[in-house]
């Protein structure tokens, strides 16, 4: 493998990763903004996301942009808002075949980044410099059926609902598909300063993969954000906290036939290798103690597994469950968690969750799509590791460590969506 | 017998090879990838629940079956298979669907152990009445959280409403009932008459050496004696079985699938596959007028599919999506189908959806898991791995207006729709 990674700050707070690579079919170029998790703002983001999505200066309907897109070999090109802790993410991609495969000998990549380029930095705008009325109409109605959607699908609506009780007050409460009250309310303005606050004032992050020099693209790049002029916003996480050290519980009822039950852990805890491979021992994968137990052994559920945030220092566990086994799940967790703060677990578990978490740190160089992700996460980081230098972190964890590791955790919510009726 | 099949344009290559045993095994080597991906897989799919043996015995398996019997595969007298792969640190998995059941594993060191471990256990059943009863408390649990899927219920319900007899009426993972009438007989039964090395495909892609490949096979794999079971395929009136079906659930706005059956004539070609997808898309597709126009009018959203849903034994094309008037979508996509099969396909929307679908092909060869799936399928359905790129050189307008004549038939058609309680 001969990748040639390299990592440049073009101007203040804009990075770029450039990895030149033959390894691939296609070239993807990617561009992440990152801005402040609030209510005020967040439904104009989403809105500006699937906005610049549509359609742009240069292609003011829709059908002429995916054309144009169609024309690049069926360039992959999408939009999307997603959460990181108290952050919002829009990203912004497009995925080409290498020119290599052109049939005429047609420069796709340069195409593809210009293509990038303009449908960020240069909008659909009317003669007042606003997006415009009909479009922002047409989103409206989507952003409602979106949400409408995740209320639909009781897994994305349970995890929704755990982030509001469990992160209450804090950012990371919010949903990154925005929230229906306020999508009515959103203007022609509303939406073209959410645009502007975009360009000149998130946290950015670009990353290009692929065999061509895009030997000018940081220079373009860089050409476009000065245009605006910059002025970062500084994007504050906070460590997730519940000072009053009660366990928020809520138990919803719906007509459904599989309860979901959701678990919320503080878990402060600073060093970061060690919690990820404590919860690998608690509750990621096949060999972890919630898969071997809570399913496999009591069957308590079809899939019940955990996940450690570490800029919110918090762990989640999730599960879905016959709705009368709630209590008997919510005990079964808890015990397993106690086993691994007590050290209840062999030095192969250890292993076997080392190993597993390197297995997945491995395969992260595989494709465009993985590389783009993992560097791609360290939009909110001033350092950004290698996959090699993640490798080697992981494998200096000791035991003792993974047992501090445990002991930070504390249970904060419980949060059960249960099929029937409230009998209570 | 081994064969090398290779493509100069994309620089990829891959073997095939019938191995002694009787099963085909196909090998594609990915230089400079740490990830390698292996698939071993039975054309026994749920919807192959009637069949007769090489005993000549027919049987009727209760539905779910092979989704139930993929599950307890994994099982053994002693560790299970799940324990030896994650104590190589592979990620290994399996899935059933209407026609094949597979198992799998990605991994990025131990592969040939992984391997041996694939081959090992799906060569070697064990089944108690024990096993099978505990198994059949978290199927139900899965069975009940498609149940809550109101995409997937929109989904069977369409296949329900168009197929009186194929069992693709029925959800893959049976229902709560028919899974508890399965015991290790059952299981049994089915394993002997499908497993069968004759009826299965090894597929692995990776950075790997295809003779070392071959000497796991040498050594793992039992040779084969005796016929595959045969699956019986019911006779299906031309006409869909139900017009409509409705079904209430906790949704926003109603979410359904409609879909078109077609006779039953085997296998398609791989170019009626790719023809019939460019005339969906050429049909409804995001670059068309009609999508144009149901975005604009609100009758759709970006989430709106479709799909060539076909296989040995059914064919049908099917598109799901939100809509607040289901039936009005439907009507104005037949609408569209009379206007292009009376005015023509545009030649422009036509050459820009094949240049589409070309990037896509490409693109897919970075992906090893990608690439399994498809070398299985080259197998069940007798393609080869870069046929697809001639297809996209060579097809014509004339061709897919043809295709056009026969498909999208309205008295073989059904709706499906989900709506708020």
């Amino acid at each position: 493998m001969n990748d040639v990674i390299k990592i440049e700050t073009l101007l203040e707070g804009v990075r770029m990763m450039r990895c030149k690579t033959s390894r691939f079919k296609n070239t993807s170029i990617s561009v992440r903004f990152a801005l402040n998790l609030e209510e005020e703002t967040l439904n104009s983001y989403v809105a500006l996301c699937g906005l610049l999505r549509y359609t742009s200066a240069a292609y003011k309907e829709n059908v002429e942009l995916e054309k144009k897109l169609a024309s690049l070999y069926g360039a992959n090109f999408s939009a999307s808002s997603l959460k990181r802790a108290d952050a919002l993410i829009l990203k912004f991609n497009i995925d080409v075949i290498a020119d290599k495969f052109a049939l005429n000998g047609e420069d796709i990549s340069s195409s593809a980044l210009s293509f990038l380029l303009d449908t960020v930095f240069e909008p659909d705008l009317d003669e007042n410099g606003l997006f415009k009325e009909k479009n922002i109409n047409r989103e409206k109605r989507l952003m409602l059926e979106a949400i409408e959607a995740d209320n639909s699908d009781k897994m994305v609506y349970s995890a929704k609902r755990f982030d509001e009780i469990f992160y209450q007050g804090e950012g990371a409460a919010l949903s990154s598909n925005g929230f229906k009250e306020g999508v009515e309310e959103l203007t022609p303005e509303k939406v073209t300063d959410a645009w502007k606050r975009l360009i000149s004032g998130a946290e950015v992050f670009i990353c290009i993969i692929g065999e061509n020099d895009f030997s000018s693209a940081g220079a373009s790049f860089k050409e476009r954000f000065a245009s605006f002029g910059r002025n970062p916003e500084k994007i504050i996480i906070k460590k997730h906290e519940n000072p009053s050290g009660e366990i928020k519980r809520v138990d919803e009822f719906q007509p459904l036939s599989q309860g979901k039950l959701v678990l919320g852990f503080n878990a402060d805890c600073e060093d970061k290798y060690a919690a990820i491979l404590m919860n690998a021992v608690f509750g990621s994968g096949v060999n972890s103690k919630l898969f071997k137990n809570v399913r496999e052994k009591l069957s308590l559920c079809y899939y019940c597994s955990s996940s450690f945030s570490y800029l919110k220092r918090a762990v989640t566990v999730k599960s879905g469950i016959e709705s009368s086994n709630k209590e008997k799940a919510i005990c079964a967790i808890n015990e397993q968690l106690e086993q691994v703060k007590k050290g209840d677990f062999s030095d192969e578990d250890l292993a076997l969750a080392k190993l597993m978490i390197d297995e997945v740190y491995a395969s992260s160089n595989d494709s465009p799509s993985s590389i783009d992700t993992w560097y791609g996460s360290f939009i909110l980081d001033d350092e950004i590791y290698s996959v090699e230098k993640a490798r080697e972190l992981i494998s200096e964890v000791d035991r003792s460590r993974v047992l501090s590791a445990a002991n930070c955790l504390k249970l904060d919510t419980v949060y059960a969506l249960l099929g029937g009726e409230n009998n209570d | 017998m081994i064969k090398e099949i290779k493509n100069e344009l994309l620089g990829e290559s891959y073997f095939k090879i019938e191995h002694s045993s009787g099963l085909t095994v196909y090998v594609m080597k990915k230089e400079g990838y740490k990830s390698s991906y292996a698939i071993f897989g039975t054309a026994f799919g749920s919807a192959d629940n009637h069949y007769i043996t090489a005993e000549n015995d027919e049987i009727t398996l209760p539905d779910g079956t092979a989704h139930f019997l993929e599950h307890k595969l994994f099982e053994s007298e002693e560790k299970d298979a799940f324990e030896r792969f994650s104590q190589t640190g592979a990620m290994a998995n399996a899935y059933t669907s209407f026609d094949r059941t597979c198992y799998l594993f990605q991994c990025s060191s131990n592969f040939y152990t992984n391997l041996e471990i694939l081959l090992d256990f799906v060569q070697s059943p064990y089944f108690t009445e024990q096993t099978v009863a505990k198994e059949q408390g978290i199927i139900g649990q899965e069975i009940k959280m498609y149940e809550d899927s109101p995409e997937w219920q929109a989904t069977m319900g369409v296949l329900a409403a168009l197929y009186e007899n194929c069992a693709v009426n029925k959800d893959i993972a049976g229902d709560v009932e028919s899974i508890a009438k399965i015991t290790p007989e059952t299981l049994y039964s089915a394993y002997n008459g499908f497993y069968n090395l004759n009826n299965m495909v090894l597929s692995v892609v990776g950075d790997v050496d295809p003779a070392k490949v071959l000497g796991v096979c040498d050594r793992t794999l039992k040779t084969e004696n005796s016929k595959a079971a045969r699956s019986v395929v019911s006779t299906e009136p031309l006409a869909s079985f139900k017009k409509k079906s409705v079904k209430k659930m906790q949704v926003g706005l109603p979410i359904f699938a409609f879909g078109y059956k077609e006779p039953h004539t085997g296998i398609k070609t791989l170019k009626e596959k790719i023809l019939t997808i460019i005339l969906n898309q050429v049909l409804i597709g995001n670059m068309s007028p009609l999508y144009q126009s149901l975005i604009e009018e609100g009758l759709i959203n970006d989430e709106f599919e479709s799909e060539y849903f076909t296989s040995r034994n059914y064919s049908a094309v099917l598109f799901t999506g939100t809509s607040k008037d289901p039936e009005a979508v439907k009507v104005k996509f037949e609408q569209e189908v009379n206007r292009v099969r009376e005015n023509g396909i545009d030649k422009e929307l036509f050459d820009c959806i094949v240049k589409e679908l070309y990037g896509d092909y490409i693109v897919f060869f970075n992906s090893v898991e990608r690439l399994a799936n498809a070398l299985c399928e080259c197998e069940f359905s007798s393609y080869g791995l870069f046929d697809e790129m001639e297809i996209y050189k060579a097809v014509t307008v004339d061709d897919a207006q043809e295709l056009l004549k026969e498909k999208y038939n309205p008295e073989a058609s059904s709706i499906s729709i989900i709506i708020g309680e």
